[in-house]
């Protein structure tokens, strides 16, 4: 079998075998002999697909970033404030780029020839106009500067582009917008924030038609990673109100928890990091969540108020739908004795123990934490080494390691103490490096 | 009839929302400006850039505390209705404010602000940016505080139409100019 870089050889020499056939340099049959020896044409032809595959999302980025490039260059040329142009003239260019680009897109709708291509562009440009168009009204009409009404109208009108243009980027902006929305609302209207959940799941649908047919398509790729990052903002919108600021712990543990099993579950073959949104920024969220939560501070002044979290409809619903769902997937984990997913799947479990426990538990609670990432960093390790897998032997000694320099800098824990634990982890890690060496050897 | 044409038809819907939301705006702020009644606010000092919508001078309101005529105190940011009236020295002043909708009177649409307390309300304005061409905003900015500050003149004012509750700016005023006006001398 050739390897992935003798493909253009291959490539090469099934062009030549005929013309050497016919020349007597070769038979037919070794000729035969050959080609089944490099069997390249497939390959070649995959090869040949790959570069057109590659043209072609060349042509999508390009054909995005000219409409973001245009739809930004009318937006500022709108903002620059013509103030020689009667209101009429105003309201007249506030819609004729918006007219102009929904005229583009009703005609390749009308008559099915929307490439990817201009789908993608057309799309972006559309969704830019509608904000423009916005943006000129505010400006004409003097007015006030609510900043999260604009966002929100402008999100809302521009979503059905995207579902009915089939374009990802509108939908990408839609996500970066609820986020940007959230953080535009004023103190006193935090609560309202809660809406974000529904107003992201808006965008959930599309998701699904794109990911039907190959959920490692770019396009359903690329919106989970915008969903599940605007996500992560949202958490944070669910919890900012002081009534609900103490559950951000529990909310953001179940969050991560729910990504990394949800991505165990239903999106387990992807090849890369960037096939495995979910997994990635779970696996990430959660490892960092439980390092933060192996220091004093946040343990130091737990107040829970769970009276308060009736005040608003949603409010329950914000800070216990991730618990409640991560739980679900987590036992449905352990069923089907997915490890990982068990061992990720227990940190929101701990983190409500340990809230429950009563104030001036804090050592304690500290002291699990502690053991919980030690005990995940090895049992890594130990399924790394078992299954010979790299990247689990380095992702338990990059927890175990960052661990180790959280305590280094500690200076609740005393110096004894600390380099006890120093002494004890470095001479694992020695055996360890000693046994995987030996091994390593013994194998024939 | 085919997929394609149907989506194709679903969309002239969604465009059709799309122009018709700015529309029904412009027609509520058209109308107001035509046919609300025009008060003069008297403004007080307060940097003004929005990426999107341009450079604008920062527009402050000197209502002050206005009777609240409801048991429970506003929360912050919270919609109320404020009716308005012209005072004895020509400037708009709030006489009441409710989290219902006046049946009648002039009264005007915004938010609770900061320091509500049991029998009082601030009537936090909608309004509270003009908007101007870019290079003559920084100018108008200068024009306006001269003209709004403590120890200045304090003869800038802003005369807003009211209609409906919905308010909009006519133009802004500093001594008998108009803002831009000012800012170009």
């Amino acid at each position: 079998m050739p390897a992935g870089n003798d493909q253009p050889h291959a490539a090469w020499l099934h062009g030549e075998l005929p013309g050497w056939v016919q020349d007597g340099v070769l038979t037919g049959d070794a000729a035969q002999l050959l080609r089944a020896r490099y069997p390249a044409v497939a390959d070649a032809d995959a090869m040949l697909q790959r570069q057109a595959r590659s043209t072609h999302w060349a042509m999508v980025l390009f054909g995005i970033l000219g409409a973001v490039l245009i739809g930004g260059g009318i937006i500022l040329l709108l903002a620059h404030n013509w103030d020689q142009l009667s209101r009429p003239a105003r309201v007249a260019v506030a819609f004729a780029p918006l007219v102009l680009s929904q005229a583009l897109a009703f005609w390749m709708l009308w008559t099915d020839r929307g490439t990817t291509v201009w789908r993608e562009t057309t799309g972006t440009f559309l969704a830019l106009m509608v904000g423009a168009c916005l943006a000129l009204i505010s400006q004409t009409y003097n007015l006030g500067g609510d900043f999260a009404e604009f966002m929100l109208v402008w999100t809302l009108l521009s979503l059905p582009v995207a579902y009915l243009l089939r374009a990802t980027l509108p939908a990408i902006w839609f996500c970066v917008a609820t986020v940007i929305w959230g953080f535009s609302m004023e103190w006193g209207e935090r609560a309202s924030a809660l809406w974000f959940w529904p107003l992201l799941a808006l965008v959930l649908p599309l998701w699904w038609i794109e990911g039907r047919q190959n959920r490692y398509h770019p396009r359903p790729v690329l919106l989970g990673w915008a969903a599940a990052g605007a996500g992560c903002f949202g958490v944070a919108f669910s919890c900012v109100r002081e009534w609900r600021g103490h559950h951000w712990m529990l909310a953001y543990a179940s969050w991560y928890a729910f990504l990394y099993i949800a991505g165990r579950r239903w999106f387990p073959e992807g090849r890369t990091i960037w096939h495995r949104p979910f997994q990635f920024i779970g696996v990430i969220g959660s490892a960092t969540m439980a390092l933060m939560l192996t220091f004093d501070w946040p343990w130091r002044e737990l107040h829970l108020n769970a009276a308060a979290l009736t005040s608003h409809p949603l409010a329950w619903l914000a800070v216990f739908m991730w618990p409640v769902l991560a739980a679900l997937l987590w036992i449905e984990s352990l069923w089907r004795r997915d490890l990982p997913a068990a061992v990720v799947g227990a940190f929101p479990g701990l983190v409500a123990v340990a809230m429950s426990l009563p104030p001036g538990s804090a050592r304690s609670v500290q002291a699990l934490f502690n053991f919980y990432v030690f005990a995940t960093g090895v049992a890594l390790l130990v399924l790394g080494v078992r299954r010979h897998q790299l990247g689990t032997v380095n992702g338990g000694m990059l927890i175990l390691s960052a661990l180790v320099l959280c305590r280094f800098f500690d200076s609740e824990m005393g110096f004894v103490l600390r380099g006890c634990v120093f002494i004890v982890l470095g001479a694992g890690f020695l055996i360890t490096n000693f046994l995987l060496l030996r091994r390593k050897r013994a194998a024939p | 009839m085919t997929r394609p044409r149907l989506l194709a038809l679903v969309f002239l819907l969604v465009a059709l929302v799309q122009l018709a939301l700015p529309a029904m705006r412009i027609r509520a702020y058209e109308q107001t400006l035509r046919d609300g009644k025009a008060f003069k606010f008297r403004t007080a000092p307060v940097d003004p850039y929005d990426a999107f919508r341009g450079r604008y001078v920062a527009l402050r309101f000197e209502t002050g505390d206005t009777a609240w005529s409801e048991k429970e105190t506003a929360n912050y940011g919270q919609k109320i209705f404020a009716l308005v009236e012209t005072g004895p020295d020509g400037f708009a002043r709030f006489t009441s404010a409710s989290s219902k909708r006046p049946t009648g009177g002039d009264y005007l649409e915004a938010k609770s602000g900061y320091g509500a307390g049991d029998k009082h309300v601030r009537v936090e304005v909608p309004f509270d940016r003009f908007y101007m061409a870019e290079k003559l905003a920084p100018k108008a900015e200068q024009v306006y505080r001269a003209h709004s500050a403590n120890r200045g003149e304090r003869d800038a004012c802003a005369i807003v139409r009211i209609r409906d509750g919905l308010g909009v700016i006519e133009q802004v005023f500093v001594g008998d100019q108009p803002l831009a006006e000012a800012a170009r001398q």
